[in-house]
C-alpha cells in the first residue's frame, strides 16, 4: 500500500512539474516600461500603475500642440562637433503621468536601415536630458478622466544634427 | 458610385488583415493559423495574449503574411522600429502587393523617411497597374503620398505629376481625396506659383468647407497676391474654424497640417 502511495505522489509531482508555466517572451503589453530603481525616480507618482495607456488612446498632448513640442526640442538642441559621427534613428519612450509629469525614460536606437545600432552614450544622455526638460505636457484624458500614458519622440539624426522629429 | 468608392476604402484599410479562413484547406496548418490569428483579435492589440496567438499563427503557417503584419503593428505604435521592421519585412516579402504600400505609408507618416517610403511606392507601382491603394486610415490614395515624398525630396514637378494622376484616379472612382487639392496647391506654393496654388486651393474648399487649413493657405495665397485685407479675412476664418475642425490624427502630424500658432503668427504679422 505504501509503495502505491509513493508512486501516486511521484506521478503527481511529475505532472505538476510538466505543467509549470512557460515564461512568455512578451511583456503584459508591448512597450511596457517597468520601474527600475537604478534609472527611475521613486517620487514619480502614477494614478494607476496597472493601467498606463498609449498616448494615442487618450490624446496626450503638449501645450500649443505637438508642433510646439518639436520646436522646443529644436530650440534646445545645440550642435557639438563631438556628435558629428552620430547618425540613425533615436527614439525616447517615457511616461507622462496623470499630472503631466514625466519619467521612466528609455532609448531605442536603429540605423537608417532599421538595424540595431548604438549611439554614443554622451549623445543619448544629451538627447534624453532635452526630453526630460520638456515641462508643458497635457496628460491624456478620456471621458473626463486623466490617465498615465506612454509617449515617445523619434528623431532622425544625421551627422550629429536632428533632421526630423516625429511622430 | 460614391458608395462603392468608400466601400473600397473601408475594405482596403480596416480589412487589411481580415481574411476568409475558408480559403485554406480544412484542417490544414494555414487554416488553423488563420483561425488562431482571428482569435488574437479578441485581445487588446499588443497584449501578451494577442502577441502569443499571433506568434502561434506564424509557427503554424510561416507563409501567412497577415500574421507577421499583426505582430509588427504594436511595435510601430510604440516607436520600436527595429522589431516593427523585423516582422513587417516578412509580411512584405510574402505578400508585397498587400504590404509594400502599407509599409511605405507608415514610413511616410510615422518616420518622415521619404526615401524609403518612395522606394516602396515605386516598387508597388511596378507590381500594380493603376491605383496603388490607400494608406492605413483610408484618407490618402498612396499615390498622393508618393507625390509628397517627391516634394519633400525637392522634386516638386514629379510631385505635382503624381498628385494630379492620383486626383484623376479619384475622379474616375467617384471621389477626389479629402486633402488632395490642398497638397497639390501647397506644391505650387513651394514653386511660388501663386495663381495655380490659389486655383487648386479654391477647388479644395468645397471638399471640406470648414477645414481651417484651407482658409489658412488661401490667406497665404492672398498675401502672395499682395492682398492683406483678403488674407486677414481668411486667417480670421481659419482661426474661427480651428477649435472644432482642426486636424488631429491620434498618431502623427499629417502633411501640411497647420496649428493654431501658425494662424496666430500670420494674424500678428498683419496687425
Amino acid at each position: 500500500m505504501k509503495i502505491y502511495t509513493c508512486i501516486f505522489i511521484i506521478l503527481n509531482l511529475l505532472i505538476l512539474g510538466s505543467c509549470k508555466k512557460v515564461e512568455s517572451k512578451f511583456p503584459e503589453n508591448i512597450g511596457d516600461i517597468n520601474f527600475d530603481p537604478s534609472l527611475d525616480r521613486k517620487d514619480f507618482n502614477l494614478c494607476d500603475s496597472k493601467n498606463i495607456v498609449q498616448y494615442y488612446s487618450v490624446n496626450t498632448d503638449y501645450k500649443d500642440g505637438r508642433k510646439a513640442l518639436y520646436e522646443e526640442i529644436y530650440d534646445k538642441f545645440r550642435f557639438n562637433n563631438d556628435y558629428i559621427t552620430q547618425s540613425g534613428i533615436l527614439t525616447v519612450r517615457f511616461v507622462v503621468n496623470c499630472e503631466g509629469k514625466t519619467d521612466r525614460f528609455r532609448v531605442m536606437e536603429v540605423d537608417k536601415n532599421y538595424q540595431e545600432k548604438k549611439f554614443s552614450p554622451t549623445f543619448k544622455t544629451y538627447i534624453v536630458d532635452i526630453i526630460k526638460s520638456l515641462s508643458d505636457w497635457i496628460p491624456g484624458e478620456k471621458d473626463g478622466k486623466k490617465y498615465d500614458s506612454y509617449m515617445y519622440i523619434t528623431m532622425q539624426i544625421g551627422d550629429g544634427m536632428i533632421k526630423t522629429i516625429t511622430p | 458610385m460614391r458608395l462603392e468608392f468608400f466601400l473600397v476604402i473601408l475594405l482596403s484599410t480596416l480589412g487589411l488583415d481580415a481574411q476568409n479562413c475558408n480559403l485554406y484547406p480544412e484542417n490544414s496548418p494555414c487554416r488553423k493559423a488563420c483561425l488562431t490569428l482571428e482569435s488574437a483579435n479578441k485581445y487588446p492589440q499588443g497584449s501578451k495574449q494577442s502577441m502569443e496567438l499571433c506568434t502561434k499563427a506564424t509557427s503554424l503557417c510561416p507563409e501567412l503574411a497577415s500574421a507577421w503584419h499583426s505582430l509588427s503593428v504594436p511595435y510601430l505604435k510604440r516607436g520600436d522600429y527595429y522589431n516593427w521592421r523585423k516582422y513587417l519585412d516578412k509580411a512584405v516579402a510574402l505578400d508585397p502587393k498587400t504590404y509594400l504600400g502599407y509599409r511605405g505609408a507608415c514610413l511616410f507618416e510615422f518616420l518622415h523617411d521619404y526615401e524609403s517610403a518612395l522606394s516602396d511606392f515605386k516598387k508597388l507601382d511596378l507590381k500594380k497597374s493603376g491605383h496603388l491603394g490607400f494608406n492605413p486610415n483610408g484618407e490618402y490614395n498612396l499615390r498622393i503620398q508618393k507625390g509628397l515624398c517627391y516634394r519633400e525630396l525637392g522634386k516638386v514637378d514629379q510631385a505635382i505629376s503624381e498628385i494630379k494622376m492620383a486626383i484623376d484616379e479619384g475622379k474616375a472612382e467617384g471621389g477626389v481625396g479629402t486633402y488632395d487639392y490642398l497638397h497639390l496647391a501647397v506644391c505650387y506654393m513651394s514653386k511660388n506659383q501663386v495663381d495655380s496654388a490659389t486655383h487648386y486651393m479654391e477647388l479644395q474648399l468645397p471638399q471640406y468647407p470648414n477645414f481651417p487649413d484651407t482658409h489658412y493657405y488661401l490667406g497665404l495665397c492672398a498675401l502672395g497676391h499682395g492682398d492683406k485685407i483678403k488674407a486677414k479675412t481668411y486667417f480670421e476664418k481659419a482661426k474661427m474654424l480651428y477649435p472644432q475642425n482642426h486636424r488631429k490624427d491620434p498618431y502623427v502630424i499629417m502633411p501640411d497640417q497647420i496649428f493654431l500658432s501658425d494662424i496666430e503668427k500670420q494674424l500678428r504679422s498683419l496687425n
